[in-house]
């Protein structure tokens, strides 16, 4: 009773008096799920603001792998509600090759694509939906089972405007034998072959030698950065580390580690680091891999 | 004449009047983070007291705790989980709607999320009741609604 006064003697504005993009704001930090399971349930007001298909701009369905809900069905709802104004979809583990070519269909305007920990997606539906995609400026395709370099080829044969690639796989682990020593080329020469615009390149845990490395140098002359962590097979020497420091603004080595608050802010020192993270590792007895430990020092 | 927002804005400091009466001072550099302020200065000079008819002295403090923080560049976030532990939902919705008022965009940018996180996993019925909103859907609705519910295997988590 006392609080119902107190309102009204300082007129506290109803939230449904508020504008309606304030509402709407809220509404769409809710995120993708919640904006179909809940806020399109709560009043005729709220179903309405989200029609709006710029509410379902960005797409992002991630962290969902205990959700209770039917996560395709949500996404294709939400592919359904934006159409055209689609501009980025960012999703994990649910998605199927139903969904990818769902998306192909309904969406024109992609800019952005993350599919990540989808084992159930092909490579042979991807490289036909992305014949849609052709203004992707940014990919990241990252521990999905099935997607081959087949779907980089044709990422980069559809795509003239990509600046940014991540293609990350899982690392086998040090005393893995059929890691260690296995060599693959396949997807440095895909990327080095057909993205020659490329200034962002990511690629945890590949298998490539330096004559991948020196392809995709070749092949990216405008390569910015470069994230080589985890490509243990690489043989970081003089010639080939000068050449990298000379062209790209900023690295991440074979040996450096990936962790959970990745900050890229910290670039004066990090050859320093570098250089002490290889002779902690050297003398923790992992000299049995092929990696040369060079002072990086000079090139900073 | 209002004075041009240059060398002298650094130290002064600018008072405010909410709607019960009471005064409080910010710094100048803060009060251009809240552009309804700002343009009551533009308009009626940095001297005198302006007037904040729809802020009270409940929540004002609160605001310029934290853009005090703000313009030392001191905000992080442990400080901004601090500043909202131990608000309660109606506390929250007033400082909302205040950060609104003063075009004060950081903090209305922080507590949107924070309302938004608030919201995550509570049922339909937790946010009509948080937002004051009726259930006023057409029966021709309702039953599209229910379907739109099968997409869920299960129920979601129970209100507090």
């Amino acid at each position: 009773m006392a609080l119902n006064l107190e309102k009204k003697l300082r007129l506290v504005p109803n939230w449904l008096e508020l504008p309606k993009d304030v509402t709407s704001k809220i509404i769409q930090l809710l995120g993708v799920v919640e904006m179909v399971m809940n806020a399109r349930q709560v009043c005729p007001m709220w179903r309405e603001i989200c029609k709006d298909p710029l509410m379902w701009k960005n797409i992002e369905m991630i962290n969902c792998f205990k959700s209770p809900h039917n996560l395709e069905k949500i996404c294709m709802y939400a592919i359904d509600q934006g159409g055209d104004h689609v501009e980025e979809i960012n999703i994990e583990y649910f998605a199927t090759d139903e969904l990818i070519k769902h998306l192909a269909e309904r969406t024109r305007n992609l800019r952005r694509i993350r599919i990540s920990k989808c084992p159930k997606i092909s490579d042979k539906v991807f490289c036909e939906a992305v014949k849609k995609f052709s203004l992707l400026e940014e990919v990241e395709l990252s521990f999905n089972d099935e997607l081959t370099k087949d779907s980089l080829e044709a990422i980069g044969q559809n795509c003239p405007h990509l600046k940014t690639l991540k293609f990350n796989q899982p690392y086998k682990g040090i005393n893995c034998r059929s890691y260690k020593g296995y060599k693959s080329n396949k997807e440095a020469l895909a990327i080095a072959k057909t993205m020659p615009g490329l200034r962002h390149l990511e690629l945890w845990g590949n298998k490539l030698t330096n004559d991948g490395l020196v392809a995709i140098l070749d092949g990216c002359p405008y390569l910015e950065f470069l994230d080589i962590r985890m490509c243990y097979n690489l043989v970081m020497h003089e010639n080939l580390a000068k050449r990298c420091c000379d062209n790209i603004k900023k690295i991440r080595y074979p040996n450096e580690y990936i962790d959970d608050h990745d900050d890229d802010d910290d670039d004066d020192d990090f050859a320093y680091e570098f250089y002490c993270e290889c002779i902690v590792r050297g003398s923790k007895g992992m000299k049995g891999r092929k990696i040369t430990y060079v002072d990086f020092y000079k090139f900073h | 004449m209002a004075q041009e927002a240059s060398s002298s804005t650094s130290s002064k400091t600018i008072s405010l009047k909410t709607g019960d009466g009471e005064i409080f001072e910010i710094e100048a550099s803060a009060a251009k983070q809240m552009k309804t302020v700002q343009r009551l200065i533009d308009d009626l000079g940095d001297d005198i007291t302006i007037p904040l008819h729809n802020v009270f002295s409940k929540e004002l403090p609160k605001i310029i705790e934290y853009y005090k923080k703000d313009i030392t560049g001191e905000i992080t976030k442990d400080f901004e989980a601090e500043f909202v532990k131990d608000l309660n939902d109606d506390e929250v919705k007033v400082l909302f709607l205040a950060a609104n008022y003063l075009d004060a965009n950081k903090l209305f940018e922080f507590l949107s999320q924070n309302i938004a996180d608030r919201l995550e996993s509570k049922s339909v019925e937790y946010v009509r009741k948080y937002f004051g909103v009726e259930n006023d859907f057409t029966p021709e609705e309702e039953s599209k609604l229910r379907e739109e519910r099968a997409w869920s295997f299960r129920g979601i988590k129970e209100d507090e």
